[in-house]
């Protein structure tokens, strides 16, 4: 709530979850088990075999016993096991923010009743709205299938053994540009093949053509994938595409397209855009900007204007040719 | 003294209190130091190792709601975690439609937001942030400063109003992290009135007639190697 007007919004979190359900339900994503059903652990910590784990980070806090080389455990002082601190930490390449309101709404109590069983009925009721909600998202193509064995600024991705699993399994090692070790030789990263990263970000973002979840689907059946969609690969980890939508009227009610916005962002960034920027709408949401969106396309070299699926399809066979 | 602005925006932030584990999650009306030299790092692509520091900082925000996150709570057994997992709800606050606005006096920091390495943020995962604009300013010293606000001050010497919080400066790269230069600061929110103060501070402009007294933190990184 701000300015006594009322936002309404879904959790970034609610949204990641979504994401991870629609990746396993078509992409067949095999996710990480995160709880436990008789034999499996919680999240396995191991993105080497779980895409979900690689692409949506984890922590995994841990202690483990120091054995020598024939297995034993090292005894401390005390003539306790001394033990080291296994944590492996990754940051979630894929970052998305809240999805919330562009304007201002108003939430309505609906009614509804329980009248199927013998005897009195049921009334309950649930808060409802309609609205055109924004979100965004970034997805960190360098971090993606690459992982630090080594800690990194406190982070540490993979235990050893996972790292000699991937290097057996056809993951290579790469240099990395900031961090050295003892000797002065850059640390080495290990990075899966190009294939299932390229695969792994592909899937990401072709499940957001069919991505559902939330909104009382039952009642409501509230179809949250993207009506409008801008999507490019940047030499830079700033989301400038925050404020290309924007709200008006008496009580910030209107959403509105920033066209003006966004041509300056297109403008200011040019340097940093990567090919071709995609622009997706979906015919009958906001039909009142197709000329302006069309004159704006027009204008630049690097924009492609396209219906949503088309944009996300066009823009995921770009990419398979920008990751190194 | 010549300085360049940086200016974030996002659409939410939230900074967490150090000393609360678990239970309800209140977010700080202005980020600590080490969350603002954490998303220096982010923007240069790798930890910077300062000598010595000067930097100044204003937030502020548009309102405040209460999130709720789902949580898995594992269970450990001899400091190794357990296959139990028990989810959980957590109620998390967080500021909405933030503005972070950074005083440096180094050009080659305000450089890297040019084109930051890593995706910026506010705050945690869900808190992307944006850079609006970068520009070059003058701003007029002030003795005793009365505008200040939207800052973290030490409250050692100048004891002023507002939340007392234990707050770091920076973490170590080791492992695990350590906090360092954790000290006592005044949190004053950005709707605070003026209060008089006997700091040295320089004046800047948020929009006209809108006047802010910055502080500026100077810290020496060789007390704490």
């Amino acid at each position: 709530m701000k300015n006594g007007r009322y936002y309404t919004y879904v959790s970034g979190q609610a949204w990641r979850y979504w994401w991870r359900e629609t990746l396993k339900l078509n992409h067949n994503w095999e996710l990480s088990p995160i709880t436990r059903e008789s034999k499996i652990a919680f999240t396995e910590a191991n993105p080497i075999k779980f895409a979900d784990d690689d692409i949506f980070g984890y922590m995994k806090a841990a202690k483990d016993i120091v054995r020598d080389d024939d297995g034993n455990p090292i005894l401390d002082k005390k003539g306790k096991d001394q033990k080291e601190d296994v944590t492996v930490t990754r940051t979630s390449p894929l970052k998305n923010s809240v999805i919330v309101s562009v304007g201002s709404t108003q939430t309505v109590e609906n009614w509804s009743s329980m009248a199927r069983q013998v005897g009195d009925s049921v009334p309950y009721s649930k808060e409802e709205y309609s609205t055109i909600m924004k979100g965004m998202f970034s997805l960190d193509l360098l971090q993606v299938g690459t992982f630090a064995t080594y800690n990194k600024t406190g982070f540490k991705n993979l235990t050893e053994k996972l790292r000699t699993e991937a290097l057996s399994n056809g993951a290579t090692e790469k240099d990395d540009l900031f961090v050295k070790d003892k000797t002065g030789n850059a640390a080495k990263l290990v990075q899966l093949d190009k294939s299932i990263r390229t695969q792994r970000i592909i899937d990401t973002l072709k499940a957001l053509k069919t991505i559902t979840g939330g909104a009382m689907q039952t009642n409501n059946m509230g179809d949250v994938t993207p009506k409008f969609i801008v999507l490019a690969t940047m030499s830079s980890g700033n989301h400038p595409f925050s404020h290309i939508v924007k709200n008006e009227g008496r009580n910030n009610e209107k959403a509105l397209l920033n066209i003006e916005g966004l041509r300056e962002v297109l403008q200011d960034y040019k340097e940093q855009f990567k090919g071709v920027v995609f622009i997706g709408k979906r015919s009958g949401f906001m039909d009142e900007y197709n000329d302006d969106l069309a004159t704006l396309a027009g204008e630049f070299e690097n924009v492609r204007l396209l219906s949503v699926n088309q944009a996300i399809d066009q823009y995921c066979e770009q990419i398979a040719n920008q990751i190194m | 003294m010549e300085v360049y602005k940086i200016d974030l925006t996002s659409w939410t932030a939230s900074f967490r209190y150090p000393n609360l584990i678990s239970g309800f999650q209140p977010t700080l009306e202005v980020p600590p130091l080490s969350t603002v030299l954490g998303l220096i790092n982010a923007a240069a692509g790798s930890y910077q190792n300062y000598q010595t520091l000067k930097i100044g900082y204003y937030f502020e925000y548009e309102a405040k709601a209460v999130d709720l996150e789902t949580i898995y709570q594992i269970s450990s057994k001899d400091g190794k975690p357990t296959n139990q997992a028990k989810s959980n709800i957590l109620n998390r606050e967080f500021l909405f439609n933030a503005f972070l606005r950074l005083y440096l006096t180094d050009n080659i920091i305000a450089d890297y937001f040019r084109q930051p390495y890593y995706p910026l943020l506010l705050g945690r995962m869900n808190d992307l942030a944006t850079v609006t604009n970068i520009e070059k300013g003058e701003l007029a010293a002030v003795v005793n400063a009365d505008k200040v606000r939207g800052q973290i001050i030490p409250f050692a010497k100048n004891r002023l109003a507002g939340q007392i919080q234990a707050l770091p400066k920076y973490f170590t790269n080791s492992f695990p992290r350590n906090n360092i230069g954790t000290e006592p600061y005044s949190i004053i929110n950005f709707k605070s009135n003026a209060l008089a103060t006997g700091i040295q501070a320089f004046r800047d402009e948020l929009a006209p007639n809108k006047p802010i007294d910055i502080y500026f933190h100077e810290i020496d990184f060789s007390v704490y190697a």
